[in-house]
């Protein structure tokens, strides 16, 4: 079994090489200009694909601007070696460079824009494009277009041979990032950025970042495409260009390297044919798209999937060495007595008003280190509101939170933190609505939360340059990961997509990967509300567990045979009031309490 | 003074059929979480089934206009039911949206097929003298252009307003899964938002055909500019979408008066961007930042 896997795995790899070498023996095989001439083309388009497959397919953000990419890195690399007469290499990288610096810019301007208006603020960057292109011609040339760009020396092979090689190099790059833990991150960030953020992701640097490193990819294209026949026109880059550039890879298949490959091979015919037949071509290439998209929605690239390199973390290597079971580390004072405990957060005169309705007045209380602290109270008590402001994204009218740092006695302010660097603090959260990955498999799911911890998890730079190391740390966060899923009793699911898995197993999965960041501080929103009753028996033991480790857990409940079997100290919300602090064994004897949950007067009459 | 002013006027036709476009984006968005690509060539095909009708058939305006409307109405039923429709459950917004490309490539092949990249000219309905209106000139294709469009917008409004149907629709548009509790046939609202999206495109295409040329891709820039004005004026607000055309249409009037007609289209973008960066959500906010 394990060795047919391992064979499969290694066809797999071999994939690429293959592609290569069969790419690579084109100007061998044919010298015909036309074809190589299209060669080159292919191979250019799929730079640009991969490029935009970073951003929108892995990063998910719609960009409908490649070609206006595409263009700037043309124009500016055409620009500089006609106007200034820089040499050909150092005006390809120039071109590659402006277009990222331009990618950077959209990227950072357009941070709060989502799906559809990020869809037309790309637009009318393109837009603004072309008319520069088309209408600044002293630079460009304008309508006419800009000739004159220096063409290589040797011969079209060559040149061909160079560009091939870029490109390899390209793929090489984004298969090595994106198909490690930093890849995980970013799809982790499309599929829900909130919850990346609190896994520690930063997403204003990803998504930055990616809009960069599309726009580089574009733009090199686009410098080695204006060398290529000495001459280039503003129709090239046209927004029209752009859309259709989104339609192939998402035809090939979005978040698939090998995708961008089959949509370049995809474009550069369907041109060629737009150019030589004008007539029932254009309306054939409209049907197929939709044809397409009907019957296989994840694009061409899924039907080749068994051959291609594995997108997905394979955990089969784990299976095997994954018995050890993992010592408890005791940092804890766990067993010590409640008013012994350290403070590990200390909530000070929280008022906080939604328009008229004031959610908290006045509310101070301390949670203390290793010990359960349940925050309980009717419904619209400010429960919730409580541990948004304790998890730093409301920021309260009046007082604050604080965390302590782990190993100083430095106090944080939490309100209006990033949501990635109260992660980094220690503190995470399990939301009271799931938020799991859902497009990501259980498996990599847990796997994500080891985003913050660098024995764990490798970065960019180590992934390129040190790959042995990055190994490493692959291997030991998939161990990791393999007995926290044996923990929480998924292990059978590791390989289903999150999305697959009914309520309870989805909120086990989210406590794994809250568990995976081995954080201090955990916020829990009613994590047994919707558990079946052996799920519950997993999350009281977990809970237990986690005290035992030394974690504080703070933690909304309704549930109140959980707050008597795992809490320590009991704090009431009543009408965003604090009415009770205290042990949980005497909540049954305070009148407010009582009085809260049983209505005026309750059982005695408790007013007299 | 009044050269602005006569600026401003003469932008508010385009300025209409923009709004009629930025309408139908709206219609279809809010219905089925869609952008749709096809929007400008659904224009485009308005605009050629209005020429056939009025040079062809020799029909008068007002006939050309309201049986292109109801055409296109149906041309955008059986897009939908053909392409979109079909596995719309399980599919994501994108894959819906390339759908949405493949549907504008298809109408633009279909027209390169039958009309060539010619540019056809409709016989001219509605030239006349222009009115004068306390010192302005006001044409008499943007008198003809504004009452249309503002008729058709007058009737849709009341039908999504007061017609059993349309509150469906708009239940359906706010929470899918409700409205199909309470008995509501989701599919058929999200196939009459598509058509009738279509039907107000269809109009914009008649209603401007007289007064530009009709040719195969007449209807790309001008989805492109529906589309921002949807999206400045606030992706689902009906008097946002009016407001969003009028101003897309002034601003390209006034930047050819005052700029170059060369830098229009960079103009018009460039506020687009601008306003995006400052205010994510449009004119007409619809909904605030929706975190937790």
């Amino acid at each position: 079994m394990s060795s047919d896997i391992q064979a499969a795995d290694r066809l797999r790899r071999a994939v690429p090489f293959a592609v290569l070498a069969l790419l690579g023996a084109v100007p061998v095989v044919s010298s015909d200009p036309f074809l190589l001439r299209m060669a080159v083309l292919t191979v250019l388009a799929s730079i640009l694909l991969l490029g935009l497959n970073v951003v929108t397919g892995f990063a998910g953000q719609v960009s409908l601007c490649q070609a206006a990419f595409y263009g700037i890195g043309a124009y500016a690399s055409g620009i500089m070696s006609v106007h200034w007469r820089i040499p050909m290499p150092l005006s390809i990288a120039g071109g590659a460079v402006v277009s990222a610096v331009f990618a950077f810019l959209l990227g950072a301007s357009t941070l709060r824009l989502r799906s559809h208006y990020l869809a037309l603020a790309t637009i009318g960057f393109g837009e603004v494009m072309v008319n520069v292109f088309r209408s600044a011609t002293s630079w460009t040339g304008g309508a006419n277009g800009l000739s004159g760009i220096p063409t290589p020396a040797f011969s079209l092979a060559v040149y061909y041979w160079i560009v091939l090689a870029t490109a390899a190099a390209a793929f090489w790059v984004a298969n090595r990032i994106l198909h490690s833990q930093v890849g995980l991150a970013i799809e982790a960030m499309r599929e829900d950025e909130l919850a990346a953020e609190s896994v520690g992701v930063n997403t204003r640097q990803v998504k930055i970042v990616a809009f960069a490193t599309s726009g580089f990819l574009a733009g090199l294209a686009g410098a080695l495409y204006a060398h290529l026949d000495g001459f280039i026109g503003p129709e090239s880059f046209s927004t029209e260009y752009s859309i259709l550039l989104l339609c192939a890879a998402v035809v090939g298949g979005l978040a698939s390297i090998a995708g961008s490959v089959l949509a370049a091979l995809l474009l550069v015919l369907v041109q060629e044919y737009f150019r030589s037949f004008i007539n029932c071509q254009v309306l054939l290439f409209g049907l197929t798209v939709i044809v397409i998209m009907m019957l296989v929605p994840g694009g061409a690239s899924v039907l080749f999937a068994r051959f291609l390199p594995r997108r997905r973390f394979s955990s089969f290597r784990a299976a095997s060495d994954a018995v050890t079971c993992r010592e408890p580390d005791s940092r804890s004072n766990g067993h010590g007595h409640l008013a012994s405990a350290e403070p590990k957060m200390i909530v000070s005169g929280v008022s906080l008003n939604f328009g008229g309705v004031q959610a908290l007045r006045e509310v101070s209380f301390e949670a203390k280190e290793g010990k359960i602290l349940c925050l309980v109270g009717p419904n619209g008590a400010g429960k919730t509101t409580m541990l948004n402001v304790m998890h730093g994204f409301l920021v309260p009218g009046k007082g604050g939170a604080r965390i302590r740092e782990n190993d100083r006695q430095t106090w944080r302010s939490l309100p209006g933190m990033p949501l990635y660097q109260v992660a980094k603090l220690g503190l995470r959260r399990v939301f009271q609505h799931n938020r799991v990955f859902k497009n990501l498999t259980c498996f990599e799911n847990v796997l994500i939360g080891f985003h913050l911890n660098c024995r764990l998890r490798p970065t960019c730079l180590e992934v390129l340059l040190r790959p042995s190391i990055a190994a490493a740390k692959e291997q030991s966060a998939r161990r990791e990961t393999t007995l926290l899923l044996r923990d929480v009793g998924l292990w059978e699911m590791r390989e289903e997509p999150a999305t697959l898995l009914p309520f309870g197993a989805q909120r086990m999965l989210e406590l794994a990967r809250a568990a995976a960041a081995r954080p201090d501080v955990l916020l829990l929103d009613e994590p047994s509300a919707g558990l079946a009753a052996a799920e519950r028996t997993v999350l009281v033991e977990l809970l237990r567990r986690f005290r035992k480790r030394g974690l504080t857990l703070v933690m909304v409940a309704h549930d109140l045979d959980l707050v008597r079997e795992v809490a320590d100290q009991v704090v009431v919300l009543s009408q965003a009031q604090k009415i009770f602090d205290g042990l949980s064994s005497e909540l049954n004897q305070d009148r407010r309490v009582v009085e809260a949950f049983l209505g005026m007067g309750g059982l005695t009459d408790a007013r007299s | 003074m009044n050269t602005l002013a006569q600026q401003i006027l003469g932008g508010l036709t385009t300025g209409f059929i923009y709004a009629l476009l930025a309408l139908g984006f709206s219609l279809v968005y809010q219905s089925m979480r869609l952008i749709n690509f096809a929007q400008g060539d659904l224009f485009m095909a308005g605009a050629f089934i209005g020429y056939l009708l009025a040079v062809k058939v020799h029909l008068p305006f007002l006939p050309v206009l309201v049986l292109t409307v109801t055409l296109c109405f149906f041309l955008g039923l059986a897009i939908e039911r053909l392409t979109l429709a079909p596995r719309s459950r399980t599919a994501s917004g994108v894959n819906l949206m390339i759908r949405t490309i493949g549907v504008s490539v298809f109408l633009q092949g279909s027209t390169l097929l039958l009309f060539g990249t010619e540019e056809y000219r409709f016989p001219d309905q509605l030239s006349g003298e222009p009115i004068l209106f306390g010192g302005l000139v006001v044409s008499r294709s943007l008198v003809i252009v504004g009452t249309a469009s503002l008729a058709l917008m007058l009737v849709l409004w009341a039908f999504l307003k007061y017609t059993a149907l349309g509150t469906a629709m708009r239940a359906a548009s706010q929470d899918r899964t409700g409205a199909e509790m309470i008995g509501i046939d989701v599919p058929r609202t999200r196939s009459l938002a598509y058509a009738l999206s279509a039907a107000l495109a269809g109009a914009g295409g008649v209603l401007i055909g007289p007064l530009w040329y009709v040719h195969q891709s007449m209807g790309v820039m001008i989805g492109l500019k529906g589309f921002t004005a949807a999206v400045i004026g606030g992706m689902g607000s009906m008097p946002g979408a009016i407001v969003g055309g009028l101003c897309v249409g002034m601003i390209e009037n006034l930047s050819t008066g005052y700029v170059s007609s060369t830098w229009k289209d960079a103009i018009v973008f460039g506020i687009l961007l601008i306003m995006l960066s400052v205010r994510p959500d449009g004119i007409f906010r619809m909904r605030s930042a929706e975190r937790a």
